[in-house]
């Protein structure tokens, strides 16, 4: 008689029968991280500047997010990567491999153009939820306490899961685009056939190229995603994942930024005017039947605070992580606030912070968004340096992690881009009359 | 992830990341700071200057844009 030895399942592991479960569920262990990071970038401003570009161009710039697919997807690959490699956030891998004045250098650029960014997330919640009949005094100082009462439990999962969930929300983009009848023929061949507006090449058509770049690709998405994957404690194993989880982020963050643009379009196809999404909301609710009308006027003021929750919670996120690196305070989800006062005061001033800057009467939140977008451009290129640095560490990182040639080719032509587009910005900032 | 199967039990098991054992992680501990070309760190500092000339003037131009100088003129 022969005894068969069952092997003892792992603490926590989880059983599967068929190798096919195995690898759905290896995806999903792994899976957030990615779409979290994407999905918070379409944030406040982001719909704000996709709703303009449809309103302002129509279909015309719908190429550019296809352009910017690969571009979201290399650049926080390598961030993916990175974190998994070393295990640690992205401040504190430039404190250590570039010094203390290299990193407090990029920790006060991350954290000025993180607050400003935070202002506009804020005056979006202000903004949608006037429209929907709250008070500003109410809505913003109510949503910072559940911004921070959605970290404040102890629980990265919990985080996580809630985060994931909001994400998934942002499928309501594409009810609504649809409800607004797009001409989807049109639509799919500027998307993939590049083409410009009649008016030709103009500074209000180069601005707002800049701006779709700078608000798809931002300073804190890098810094976010690698904290988080750090975090996360995402094994060697769960790279593949990872990319996958990251390029299923950039394939959605595009596509619901695409929606937006079919919804700003609306506006351009029917001479409406706007300055805001929350007006462009009313707008849009006036002339069409009663039903349709209110589903979309509350579904894009609702839209418009998800996306601001999204922005808000990952950017302070972003901002508590890299300063605990820095300064070496316990910087985790993991622990409770008792246990990582720091970490967690950070978030909440950062929050409350930006909440309180809305409230004020009077504050010019225009010019507060040009200068995010400005700033954010003008950062991202020198932060990427960083990051393709660090990536060709090989006394760090080894041969198994660090980029290999034709990555390097892909990520310096990306730099190269950001860098020339960073320049026409700074060009413009200097002679505003510059292409007019 | 954890693979745990024999010919008679073809069990498998998936553990989340936050659950299992922590790996040991490339480290900069020993390494310093990077070693840096002379061309590369020449570029870094270009970039600071670049970086908070441009700042400065973006700083400029948003006190500008909300009409804080008005009353200088």
């Amino acid at each position: 008689m022969s005894t068969i030895m069952q092997p003892l399942a792992p603490p926590g592991a989880i059983r599967v029968r068929r190798p096919w479960q195995r690898t759905v569920l290896s995806f999903l262990v792994a899976f957030g991280p990615g779409l979290i990071v994407m999905e918070a970038d379409n944030d406040a401003g982001a719909v704000s500047t996709y709703m303009q570009a449809g309103g302002q161009y129509g279909y015309h710039l719908l190429w550019v997010l296809l352009l910017l697919l690969p571009i979201c997807y290399f650049v926080q690959e390598m961030v993916a990567r990175l974190g998994i490699a070393t295990g640690k956030g992205h401040a504190a891998m430039i404190y250590e491999r570039f010094g203390k004045a290299w990193g407090r250098f990029s920790l006060f650029d991350l954290l000025a153009v993180n607050f400003l960014t935070l202002i506009t997330e804020f005056a979006a919640i202000s903004l949608a939820m006037r429209g929907l009949g709250v008070a500003p005094v109410i809505s913003v100082p109510l949503s910072a306490l559940a911004l921070v009462g959605l970290i404040a439990t102890g629980s990265y999962r919990r985080w996580e899961r809630i985060v994931v969930v909001l994400c998934l929300l942002d499928l309501t983009w594409f009810v609504t685009a649809a409800l607004l009848h797009p001409v989807w023929h049109e639509a799919l061949t500027r998307t993939f056939i590049p083409s410009l507006p009649h008016a030709g090449v103009t500074g209000d058509l180069v601005f707002l190229i800049i701006a779709i770049v700078g608000t798809t690709i931002a300073p804190w998405q890098l810094f976010f995603q690698q904290s988080c994957v750090a975090e996360k404690r995402l094994r060697f194993a769960d790279l593949k994942w990872a990319r996958l989880d990251t390029l299923i982020g950039a394939c959605f963050t595009v596509l619901v930024a695409g929606a937006m643009m079919l919804v700003g379009a609306f506006a351009y196809n029917h001479n409406i005017p706007f300055t805001d999404p929350a007006q462009l909301a009313g707008s849009i609710a006036a002339i069409l039947p009663l039903r349709t009308g209110t589903f979309i006027h509350h579904a894009l003021l609702l839209l418009m605070v998800n996306a601001a929750v999204l922005g808000t919670t990952a950017i302070s996120l972003a901002s508590a992580w890299a300063y605990g690196e820095v300064a070496g305070w316990e910087h985790s989800l993991h622990k409770k606030p008792s246990e990582a006062p720091a970490f967690y005061a950070v978030y909440a001033l950062c929050v409350f912070a930006a909440a309180g800057v809305v409230l004020i009467p009077h504050l010019p939140l225009q010019v507060v968004i040009i200068t995010v977008q400005v700033f954010a451009g003008l950062v991202l290129p020198s932060a990427i340096i960083f990051l393709q640095l660090l990536l060709n560490d090989h006394a760090l990182l080894g041969d198994r992690w660090v980029n290999r040639p034709w990555n390097n080719w892909i990520n310096w032509s990306i730099v190269a881009i950001l860098f020339a587009l960073s320049i026409v910005l700074a060009a413009q900032v200097l002679l505003p009359n510059l292409f007019n | 992830m954890a693979t745990l199967a024999t010919h008679h039990d073809p069990t498998l098991y998936v553990i989340h990341p936050l659950d299992d054992i922590q790996e040991q992680k490339c480290t900069s501990e020993g390494l310093g700071l990077m070693e840096l070309t002379p061309t590369v760190r020449f570029s870094l500092t270009a970039l600071r200057v670049y970086l908070i000339a441009m700042t400065l003037i973006i700083l400029y131009r948003t006190l500008a844009l909300t009409n804080l100088f008005r009353h200088a003129h």
